[in-house]
């Protein structure tokens, strides 16, 4: 489906790169202890730092979680230029670092039981961005 | 894609003597990074990790840091920033890295990277595999350049050195070694421009632009070019395209509504104002320009017989202009020209109490009553505003008018001369006030 260039550009313009395709990603993680039944939900609570190949890294309020735990973790993505997308798992906490000054957590999870193709979908959006990024880079400043 | 060995080993070389920065405010961040690094081979004892903006200059400015990796989003303030000061201290900007490692995926806040030429942009999460390999490749870009950016190198240096010639002997040479030398273009563009042969150095930008649409220097260089030379319609559609692919920079906005105006591109303003809406960051300066475009805007409409978009406009411009004088003069101005004075009162209680005794809205509030108030009230309102030194062209004008109207010409004739004198570039427009009424009076 081809889109009307905006006044002042031409469809040529456009076919390289269209900035009005770049959405922000927003990603809204829900993480449930299911020892102490305690959950996270406020939005940004949790910060998603690194992918692992069957996991994340993830930084979160203090005392959430200890290792060994399994918790129930809920990804809700929006944006990036495709439909929303909700990812669940449940996860074992494989190893938990307390920041005592931040007062926040560092929880390296594991995922126990999850839906792949999901998964590989979240992973791909994030990379594909990524991308898109790279070549905005390389086409804006010419090298 | 993994590193090869041979890049592995001479990224770890580079690395190894480096100071290296982080300032990101999650300590999970800052950590893992560090690690990252250090597994591909820098020093623990190297490694300066910060958790805010204000600790990162400060180290800066301490340790210079040939290496810094920041959040775009440092709290309140942008990581970007810190490039600024990296600049400063390290004069080798050649073999300095800049980096962005953050959850910020907006365009705008790439956009922004990119004009000011960060060395790559990574988002999280990412993979450990795509974060070492993309500091690897940025790293290894600058140790190892291509013959192409080594050329340019020299180019710039003969520049710097005033060797114009030699210069662009040598960005005609770098122009042969990439398939798309933007980039060499564009400096080619710089050094015609230092031969004062602008066709030329526009020639320069366009050819760089027709191997990348948006190369965001040959559009600045050409733009600034099209300026200089008062090309404003020209100029417009660059700085559109500028606009459009680096939406950002809050300045630009500026840059844009103003050459909006000047090409009659009305239609654009309030494309211009949504984007205005969304910027948090506003000086008075973009505030002011972008009121008067919506105020220019809404005259056009009015011209146009299109009523409700102005009243739109106009009110959008009052909203924006949070109780600026100026701006609700000039619409109750444009409304009562085209006979709208019953729409203007509501400009009027726009104004804060602070300025009720005003200047400007004591004459707007004579302009607006001219069209209900019996005559001799309104003569007696005018004298009372000249008594208490309310000078302003607008009473003059009423005054002139109304004193006709009462057949009080001589006193008419009066202010004429008066106002003539108060504002000379406006005598004419005043005296005018006079020939027309004793036209229509004779006629």
């Amino acid at each position: 489906m081809s889109k009307a260039p905006p006044p002042g550009l031409t469809k040529e313009d456009l076919e390289l790169i269209d900035p009005t395709d770049f959405q922000s990603i927003e990603t809204h993680i829900v993480l449930t202890n299911q020892a102490t039944k305690s959950t996270i939900s406020e939005k940004n609570a949790i910060k998603v730092i690194e992918f692992l190949e069957e996991g994340i890294i993830i930084e979160a309020p203090g005392k959430v979680a200890a290792r060994g735990h399994l918790v129930a973790i809920q990804f809700i993505i929006a944006g990036g230029g495709v439909d929303p997308l909700t990812f669940e798992s449940t996860a074992k906490v494989e190893e938990a670092k307390t920041n005592e000054l931040d007062h926040c957590d560092r929880l390296d999870l594991r995922f126990m039981q999850h839906d792949y193709e999901k998964w590989k979908k979240v992973q791909d959006l994030f990379s594909s961005r990524q991308n898109q990024i790279e070549e905005f880079f390389k086409a804006a400043k010419g090298w | 894609m993994q590193p090869t060995d041979k890049q592995a080993k001479l990224f770890a070389k580079y690395i190894s003597d480096k100071k290296v920065l982080i300032a990101d405010a999650s300590s999970t961040s800052r950590g893992n990074i560090a690690n990252n690094l250090v597994k591909m081979g820098a020093k623990t004892s190297n490694l300066i990790l910060c958790q805010s903006y204000e600790i990162a200059e400060e180290e800066l400015k301490r340790h210079s840091p040939q290496v810094v990796i920041a959040d775009y989003d440092l709290e309140r303030r942008c990581g970007l920033d810190l490039l600024q000061t990296q600049r400063a201290l390290n004069k080798d900007a050649k073999s300095a890295l800049f980096i962005l490692v953050t959850g910020n995926t907006s365009q705008s806040a790439v956009a922004k990277s990119a004009e000011e030429d960060v060395d790559t942009y990574i988002i999280k999460p990412f993979t450990a595999e795509v974060l070492r390999l993309s500091i690897l490749k940025t790293a290894l870009a600058k140790i190892n350049p291509p013959e192409y950016i080594v050329t340019i190198e020299k180019g710039k240096e003969q520049l710097e050195g005033k060797q114009i010639d030699q210069a662009i002997k040598t960005f005609e040479e770098a122009m042969t070694m990439d398939s798309n030398p933007s980039l060499a273009c564009f400096y080619l563009g710089q050094a015609k421009i230092i031969k004062k042969a602008a066709e030329q150095a526009e020639g320069s930008f366009h050819r760089g632009l027709q191997y990348n649409k948006i190369h965001y220097k040959c559009l600045v260089g050409l733009f600034d070019i099209l300026m200089d030379q008062r090309r404003h319609k020209d100029a417009y559609e660059v700085i559109r395209k500028i606009a459009h692919y680096f939406p950002a920079n809050p300045q630009r906005l500026t840059t844009v509504l103003r050459l909006a105006i000047i090409t009659q591109s009305y239609e654009d303003v309030e494309r211009y104002y949504r984007i205005f809406t969304t910027i948090d960051t506003r000086n008075e300066e973009m505030v002011k320009y972008i009121c008067a475009a919506l105020v220019v805007c809404g005259k056009y409409y009015l011209q146009q017989n299109s009523q409700s978009r102005a009243l739109e406009l106009f009110q959008k411009a009052a909203i924006t202009a949070s109780g600026r004088t100026r701006i609700l003069r000039e619409i109750i101005l444009a409304l009562v020209e085209f006979d709208l004075s019953h729409k203007a009162g509501e400009y009027l209680t726009r104004f804060p109490a602070e300025t009720q005794k005003s200047s400007d809205y004591l004459s707007m509030d004579l302009l607006i009553k001219e069209k209900v108030e019996p005559v001799g009230r309104l003569i007696d309102y005018g004298r009372e505003l000249l008594k208490n030194d309310i000078h302003d062209p607008v009473v003059y004008e009423v005054l002139i008018r109304k004193s006709q109207d009462a057949k009080l010409v001589d006193y008419a004739e009066t202010l004429v001369g008066q106002a003539g004198k108060r504002w000379p570039e406006r005598a004419n427009f005043f005296s005018g006030l006079m020939r027309n009424k004793s036209a229509t009076a004779t006629g």
